[in-house]
């Protein structure tokens, strides 16, 4: 693996004064992404309303979201983001396709043929979702997306009360250069008589319920539909490939549900299940000497709500979860830790992994 | 000349059955004609068919079918075509779908097979044909269902060429499709049904070539049509499942007189 840059790189909440630089973000980020839309307003919101939801005592899921920043310590620049809304669909519902096989038998024929459906549903509706990953492609080679998306998971496991049980991320399908899906040209242009690009737009700004009830109701016969789109269905933009192995590598499941608009792929999986939820360690700190560049690659997280911070960095972790994790005062000052306080860690690769 | 008639089919015209129909043996024509007879006599609606012979003194010209009740012997499948509306008035939108929903809604109805003709039958020979049949069910019509149908073949010709096939039925059953008989109905038409969707499906899924061919029929019935429309028969959305071609329907007693 490619150690971590000397430089060091901090996840925390977003900000408020974070928006021209998500502003940009969302502007260089692929079309698809659908939660990072390039409208200063909208930012400004999504930004407002996940400040409310760090500061708020939460002890249920509803219509939090958590918007994350990926910062360089050294020029100040955002590198990345990533979100979490906590009730897929809070309010209304979140649709979904869910693949399915029917099965066409006549015994006369002697013929029992699978046929592949797709069946509008509303199964994740109030699950927890991973939103918004964006990366800066500087990164992509490197350990950093991996703290990018896992660090939400260290958050959720400190704050389980705050998320559902079952935790869903949604991955952009292909579409060509111009951003046109063979998906929805085979399927909701048929029905709205707009473009991929056009579609996104308008649910953009709206619960993407309200497209999806216009939608075909009735399950989609797989065979019926033109063969670009057929291939199309389960398939990742390329764009996606990056946080999508990320998130099989900790265990979401990928072949039952994708997405309405584009069919890619959209993982799910009971959050106690995912790797970083069984291995991370919850350890008290104290503190010594400098970082030890001979330990394990780890996450390391705070366990704050507001002043969540996390970040990788080696260490060398206690055999035993009484003793204490010693941090160099570097980290313990990144991660606003005193001595005494406790971290979640979780090594960057599973045991057994090179590292 | 002598005169044009139509009367039942009797024993005595099996072999001239068999030179008229082709596709068949004399077992066969013995047990269509046995049937056929059964049929005739039956005081309630039977799933059995009766055969109408048009004959010019000994000389067959044509016959037709006329089923009391049809489908309950094998499931007689068909397509409804139908329409939802997608509707927002937020996003002012208003989109209409057809839908083809899978059912066996003629089950149980009166069927009016297609007629077979020899080439040398008069022009008059299918009215003949069509009148005696509907004379059979005015006459008697408890005897019969009290709707009355008629499967015309839809466009193309056999499964290779019809597009309502090659856009929908064969990817659910890929073998070769017999084609349709109107005194021997194939079995598989009725199994292939149970391959189908279940699930209504939006016709605007389907290639245009097919979606054209939806309800249309065979240019080869135009005649047959155009008596079955004199007669009060009309499309009212049945379609049949292999090839997309209209299913006409009447009530019994909205029937009306053809013109010979």
């Amino acid at each position: 693996m490619i150690a971590p840059t000397p430089e060091r790189l901090l996840f925390r909440p977003g900000r408020l004064s974070d928006l021209p630089q998500i502003e940009r973000i969302a502007a260089a980020s692929a079309i698809g992404i659908g939660s990072l839309p390039p409208d200063r307003e909208r930012l400004y919101d999504k930004l407002r309303m996940s400040s409310h939801a760090f500061g708020a005592e939460v002890d249920v899921s509803g219509e939090e979201i958590y918007f994350f920043v990926l910062e360089d310590l050294q020029t100040g620049q955002l590198m990345g983001t990533s979100g979490i809304a906590a009730s897929a669909g809070f309010g209304d519902r979140f649709y979904s396709y869910r693949n399915e096989l029917i099965v066409h038998a006549s015994a006369e024929l002697g013929v029992a043929n699978k046929i592949h459906t797709l069946h509008l549903c509303h199964d994740l509706t109030g699950a927890s979702l991973l939103t918004s990953f964006y990366i800066d492609p500087a990164l992509e080679a490197g350990p950093w997306p991996q703290l990018l998306s896992r660090a939400r998971l260290l958050f959720m496991a400190e704050h389980p009360q705050r998320f559902a049980a079952r935790l869903a991320a949604e991955s952009p399908g292909p579409c060509d250069a111009a951003g046109h899906s063979p998906f929805w040209a085979a399927v909701g242009e048929r029905f709205f008589g707009i473009d991929y690009p056009q579609a996104e737009r308008l649910a953009g700004g709206r619960s993407k319920s309200f497209i999806a009830e216009l939608m075909p109701q009735y399950p989609i016969y797989v065979p019926l539909l033109p063969p670009d789109a057929q291939l199309a269905i389960g398939q990742l933009h390329e764009s996606a490939e990056l946080p999508f192995k990320i998130l099989l590598d900790e265990g979401f499941e990928a072949d039952t549900y994708v997405d309405l608009f584009d069919a890619g792929p959209t993982v799910e999986a009971p959050l106690a299940q995912l790797r970083s939820l069984r291995h991370n360690r919850r350890l008290r700190v104290s503190r010594g000497a400098d970082e030890n560049t001979s330990g394990q690659s780890c996450l390391i997280a705070n366990t704050q709500t507001q002043a969540f911070r996390a970040t990788l960095a080696r260490l060398s972790l206690p055999p035993d979860d009484g003793q204490d994790l010693v941090l160099p005062l570097e980290l313990l000052e990144l991660l606003e830790l005193s001595v005494g306080d406790e971290v979640r860690v979780v090594p960057l690769h599973p045991e057994g992994s090179p590292s | 000349m002598s005169k044009l008639q139509v009367r039942a089919i009797a024993p005595q015209d099996t072999a001239a059955f068999l030179a008229l129909h082709g596709n068949c043996n004399e077992a066969q024509v013995s047990g269509l004609l046995a049937a056929s007879q059964r049929a005739f006599a039956c005081a309630s609606p039977t799933a059995e068919m009766r055969v109408f012979a048009l004959l010019r003194g000994n000389q067959l010209l044509g016959a037709a079918g006329l089923i009391a009740s049809t489908g309950l012997e094998l499931p007689r499948y068909s397509f409804r075509s139908g329409q939802v509306v997608h509707a927002s008035a937020e996003m002012g939108m208003f989109k209409r779908a057809c839908t083809l929903v899978l059912g066996n809604d003629l089950t149980g109805a009166a069927e009016l097979r297609l007629p077979q003709l020899a080439a040398d039958a008069p022009p008059e020979a299918l009215a003949l044909l069509l009148q005696a049949q509907l004379n059979e069910v005015l006459a008697q019509p408890q005897r019969f269902a009290t709707t009355l149908i008629c499967e015309l073949p839809g466009q193309g010709d056999g499964d290779q060429a019809s597009p309502f096939w090659q856009g929908l039925g064969r990817h659910f059953y890929s073998g070769p499709l017999p084609p349709d008989d109107a005194f021997f109905p194939p079995a598989l038409r009725s199994h292939i049904g149970r391959l189908l969707p279940k699930h209504p499906l939006y016709s605007s899924f389907l290639p245009e070539t097919a979606q054209a061919a939806l309800g249309q029929a065979n240019a080869s019935c135009t005649p047959w049509a155009a008596l079955l429309h004199q007669a009060g028969l009309r499309a009212r959305g049945q379609l049949s499942i292999v090839d997309g071609g209209p299913v006409l329907e009447a009530a019994v007693d909205e029937l009306r007189p053809v013109e010979t």
